[in-house]
């Protein structure tokens, strides 16, 4: 009779459902290109906060992997809140602003328009995004710390392979960059890794002076 | 015969509807054209723009089908963000209604 039953909402569909609407979303606002910036802006702070973390800890003699854990838990929590605040709040206001200034220009209401919707589930997906980028950032490098936890690794190897992890992230970020922008990637990840190296640097140096 | 005209034994069908319309340039002419094929009895949406702005485009609107959902179009357009200004020109045929 026209009307739906359980099996057709099922979570797969649903999935389906939702993905297809947010590529119709995608059609009308700008989402892809805020959110590959805010991916790469915020993982970036993500993986410089880790690198100040662990050096922090090597520095300040924390030889407990468990303190490192909870440190990095909470960088990731701390930076996963502001991230998804931050930018939801400002995109929010930019896109109320556009459906404004669009309701000035067609002297109509937008409220219940697919542009209003396109805009509020943008506003979402791209906090979303800002927030899970530092966090997976975070999350990934204190894994060596895990495994130091659990009498895998000892904790200057954990230290040696967190830094490893997060040089190669910065890399990864750079290089992925340099292939949005069309130039060569290895330049660009070369770019961000010396920006790491050099916050790294500062650190070590911060300590020597103290 | 109806107060609108319409006697019992026919049908009135709309088989065109020509719209000009204003509609915010982010959106895009085949979403909207889209979305009007899927009213009940639209064969064909052709849009054409016809005036370029910052912010808007005013774009004609021709529906072609026939028994055209003559109602749901303003739903339609509304649901897109775009605006009717007018309707500029619109078809009608009358036919005997099948028993």
């Amino acid at each position: 009779m026209g009307g739906s039953s359980f099996s057709d909402i099922s979570p797969l569909s649903r999935i389906r459902k939702w993905f297809k609407r947010i590529d119709r979303y995608s059609r009308i606002v700008d989402i892809g290109e805020i959110s590959r910036r805010y991916f790469v802006i915020n993982s970036f702070d993500g993986a410089l906060s880790m690198i100040g973390v662990i050096l922090g800890a090597k520095i300040a003699g924390i030889e407990n992997p468990l303190s490192v854990i909870w440190l990095g838990l909470s960088i990731a929590l701390t930076m996963g809140i502001s991230g998804f605040s931050g930018a939801y709040i400002a995109e929010k206001a930019e896109r109320t602003r556009y459906i404004k200034e669009m309701e000035a220009a067609l002297a109509t209401k937008l409220t219940n328009s697919i542009l209003n919707e396109a805009c509020r589930t943008a506003s979402f997906l791209i906090a979303v995004i800002d927030a899970l980028s530092p966090v997976v950032v975070s999350l990934v490098s204190i894994i060596p710390f895990v495994l130091a936890y659990f009498g895998m690794l000892t904790m200057d190897a954990a230290v040696f392979l967190s830094l490893a992890i997060i040089c190669a992230l910065i890399f990864l970020l750079g290089a992925f960059l340099g292939r949005i922008s069309r130039e060569s990637w290895a330049a660009y990840g070369l770019k961000m890794l010396v920006i790491g190296l050099i916050t790294a640097a500062i650190l070590v140096l911060v300590e020597h002076l103290r | 015969m109806s107060c609108m005209g319409e006697s019992e034994d026919v049908q009135i069908s709309v088989n065109k509807v020509v719209i000009d319309s204003l509609k915010p340039k982010d959106l895009p002419l085949v979403e909207l054209s889209r979305s009007l094929c899927s009213i009940d009895g639209v064969h064909a949406v052709n849009i054409i723009v016809t005036e370029v702005d910052a912010r808007t485009e005013t774009i004609k609107i021709t529906l072609e089908g026939s028994n055209i959902d003559y109602d749901a179009i303003p739903k339609v357009m509304e649901r897109c963000g775009a605006v009717i200004r007018s309707i500029d020109e619109i078809n009608i045929t009358k036919s005997a209604r099948k028993r």
